[in-house]
């Protein structure tokens, strides 16, 4: 859920306040938002990908955790991690990306579903299948020493 | 702005604003906004209205996922996307039909890359791009957007034509109302507000807006369905199960099948009190750090946390999804219209037993659908609008909102402890995972006892207090339709598990229609012979 509002670095733009889909801030351009509702964030980090100077964290437990220590936060290059990985660092949202080569057939078609080996393709689980090797976990076998040692603890 | 509160401006049709246009869409996720697209493409003035923001709202933006569609000129590509999931959908599947979506999303996707978003994903790990890039669009086509603008109720003519509808601006506190020549429903489904990611909006207000209207839905039984997903996270991506394993506290095994095919196992072993663990196993450490960049927003779970999901076992829980990734909704026929006239219907919020029958819709073939039926629904209604000519905005037409918004006496109950009420019938996987006869009739019973509450005294007086009873009624509602139908098929086929009646009984290869509000009333629908794709033979 959403935790923390760094009002020093907040620009007082008014996106976060404007983009979350479920109305958890309160505050328009001008304002450091407030997290008014937070029982109805949806924990989506959309906030954070819209917060042009990352101001905000996200905690990815879906419940509130106040025992979030700022200064470690800040120092551990988790702020603006989200929004980088969308590329919105460097691009505006909804920016095109860049076109395919002339003929290439766009990404969008590279997947190509339904084949044979298609995860979701149940007989392709079958022995001799193209996914049959699903029966095998490298880490159970990787760990024949048993189960109990590796639960973590509550 | 007068002094009484929204409410009250709102049911005696007030309105701050009032807004014409030839279409009006509700929802503007991945269907309404294609939905709006292709009306305004297709020559209409279109009004976008949403709960939220357009762009951020919905599932695809927060939760991602991918679309199928079929090549053309590729036999063996066609094949093998109609087939992969066919026996799955246990005979009620329509695949000429699902080759006809198929055939339009790729129509539709090729449109995509040609308006420059070739050479992104439509949704996986792009998804609150891919939604921003719409959103442009848009805009830029100049379709009107009205965010934080939940509908509240249609507005009807004497006749019972779809001609608009009425709702709040929730951070305004303002009425608005929308006169239109044809209304598009794009509501998205509902997971009862269960925190799966994405699902906080959709809470089922478009079932109860279409059946005011006088809409049926078919095979709501089959919404039995939950979610694998880190125990106290809330990304329920499937997709990323896949790439691992699922064991019990003992060691056992829980999925000779992946991901949601082991969700019987894991829900057995939850409900029998063992814990259950993944572990990502299958991705080689050079790659970890590509799979955590092409997902995002699962793995921020992770990250966060300074956990490793591909080489310690991490407990696993399952949250509810109910009808976003499973297969029932609103009765849509030919061009996506409904049996109400004007009133037209696209994506998650509609039936999509067609499709994938009784099992889920998710990861393919829902999105195929919502660009597909955004692009039917959207062109039916700009037709039907230019049909009903110049009188469509002089009619009289009257809101049609009853449940939640117009009580019988004054407000008395409060929608959270409504909502919590319909939760506890629904999320407890005791309940509605192995369903039984008498557990259905005790839930139908505190269901409708709990309509009868929300008919009596809920509404609200702010926009955001108008909008929870709304949502509150809304899920009631929906409950009421999923456990009257699951009531009816006993069987057990797909998503719909009865544990008094475990086996499939082919005579009751139909679909179940279900509809009404003060009583809800079942029937049988004669479903076509489901044939299975023709095999390409290599």
């Amino acid at each position: 859920m959403i935790e923390v509002v760094l009002a020093d670095r907040c620009i007082s733009c008014g996106k976060c306040a404007l983009v979350c889909p479920n109305d958890v801030f309160d505050g328009e351009t001008g304002d450091i938002p407030e997290i008014a509702r937070q029982d109805d964030c949806v924990t989506c980090y959309l906030c954070e990908a819209y917060c042009p100077v990352d101001a905000l964290y996200v905690s990815p437990i879906p419940a509130p955790d106040p025992v979030i220590d700022l200064e470690s936060l800040v120092n551990s290059g988790r702020l603006g991690s989200f929004r980088r990985s969308l590329g919105w660092d460097k691009r505006q949202p909804g920016a095109t990306p860049e076109a395919p080569p002339p003929g290439a057939l766009p990404a969008i078609f590279r997947g190509a579903p339904g084949g044979p080996g298609d995860a979701h393709r149940v007989s392709s689980y079958s022995p001799g299948g193209p996914n049959a090797d699903h029966a095998r976990s490298p880490f159970a076998e990787a760990h024949p020493e048993g189960f109990a040692e590796l639960i973590p603890a509550e | 702005m007068s002094i009484t509160d929204t409410g009250s401006r709102l049911t005696n049709g007030i309105y701050d604003r009032t807004l014409q246009a030839d279409v009006l869409v509700i929802g503007g996720s991945i269907a309404g906004a294609w939905a709006a697209l292709s009306a305004r493409l297709a020559g209409a003035s279109v009004v976008l209205a949403e709960k939220g923001w357009v762009g951020t709202a919905g599932v695809v933006a927060a939760n991602g996922g991918g679309g199928h569609y079929i090549l053309p000129g590729d036999p063996k590509q066609r094949a093998g996307v109609l087939g992969a999931r066919y026996p799955e959908t246990e005979g009620l599947a329509n695949i000429p039909f699902l080759e006809e979506v198929l055939q339009e999303s790729y129509r539709c996707f090729t449109r995509l890359a040609e308006w420059g978003y070739g050479n992104g994903s439509i949704c996986s790990n792009q998804n609150a791009n891919s939604m921003a890039f719409l959103r442009k669009k848009l805009v830029e086509h100049k379709v009107k957007i009205l965010d934080h603008s939940p509908a509240i109720e249609l507005l009807l003519t004497d006749d019972g034509v779809a001609a608009g509808a009425a709702g709040v601006s929730r951070k305004t506190d303002e009425t608005w109302a929308v006169r239109a020549g044809a209304v598009i429903i794009a509501t998205g489904g509902t997971a009862f507000l269960s925190g799966a990611m994405g699902t906080n909006g959709v809470t089922g207000d478009g079932y109860l807006i279409a059946a005011e209207a006088g809409v049926d839905m078919i095979g709501m039984e089959f919404s039995g369905h939950y979610g694998l997903a880190p125990l106290n996270g809330n990304s329920t991506k499937g997709g990323m199960f896949f790439q691992g394993h699922i064991f019990d506290e003992n060691g056992e095994r829980l999925d000779p099948l992946p991901s949601w095919f082991a969700v019987p196992n894991v829900a057995k072993a939850l409900i029998e009190g063992r814990r259950v663990y993944t572990v990502l196993d299958k991705a080689k450490p050079e790659n970890w750090d590509n799979v955590i960049r092409n997902v995002p927003n699962f793995y921020q779970y992770f990250v966060r946390q300074d956990k490793n999901p591909f080489d310690t076992l991490w407990p696993t829980g399952l949250t509810y999804e109910g009808t976003v990734r499973a297969s029932g909704g609103l009765a849509v026929g030919n061009g996506c219209s409904t049996s109400v006239p004007g009133l037209f219907a696209a994506g998650d919020v509609t039936d999509r037993t067609k499709l994938t029958g009784a099992f889920l819709s998710g990861a393919g073939p829902a999105i195929a659908w919502c660009v597909a039926s955004g692009e039917w629904s959207g062109r039916s209604a700009a037709a039907f609008s230019q049909e009903v000519g110049e009188t469509k905005h002089a009619r009289t037409a009257r809101p049609a909102g009853r449940a939640g918004v117009r009580p019988q006496h004054h407000a008395q109950l409060g929608a959270r402890e409504v909502i919590k009420t319909a939760q506890d019938e629904v999320l407890p996987l005791e309940k509605n995972y192995f369903r039984n006869g008498p557990a259905i009739q005790a839930s139908l019973d505190t269901l409708n006892s709990a309509w009868d509450g929300v008919c009596e005294g809920l509404s609200g007086g702010t926009a955001r207090e108008v909008l929870k009873s709304r949502e509150a009624a809304s899920l009631v509602a929906a409950g009421r339709w999923i456990y009257s139908a699951a009531h009816e098929r006993k069987e057990t086929r797909g998503l719909h598990r009865r544990s008094d009646y475990p086996e499939r009984d082919d005579s009751q290869r139909h679909n179940l229609r279900v509809g009404g509000l003060d009583k809800v009333s079942v029937s049988v629908l004669d479903v076509p012979l489901s044939l299975p794709p023709v095999e390409v033979v290599v």
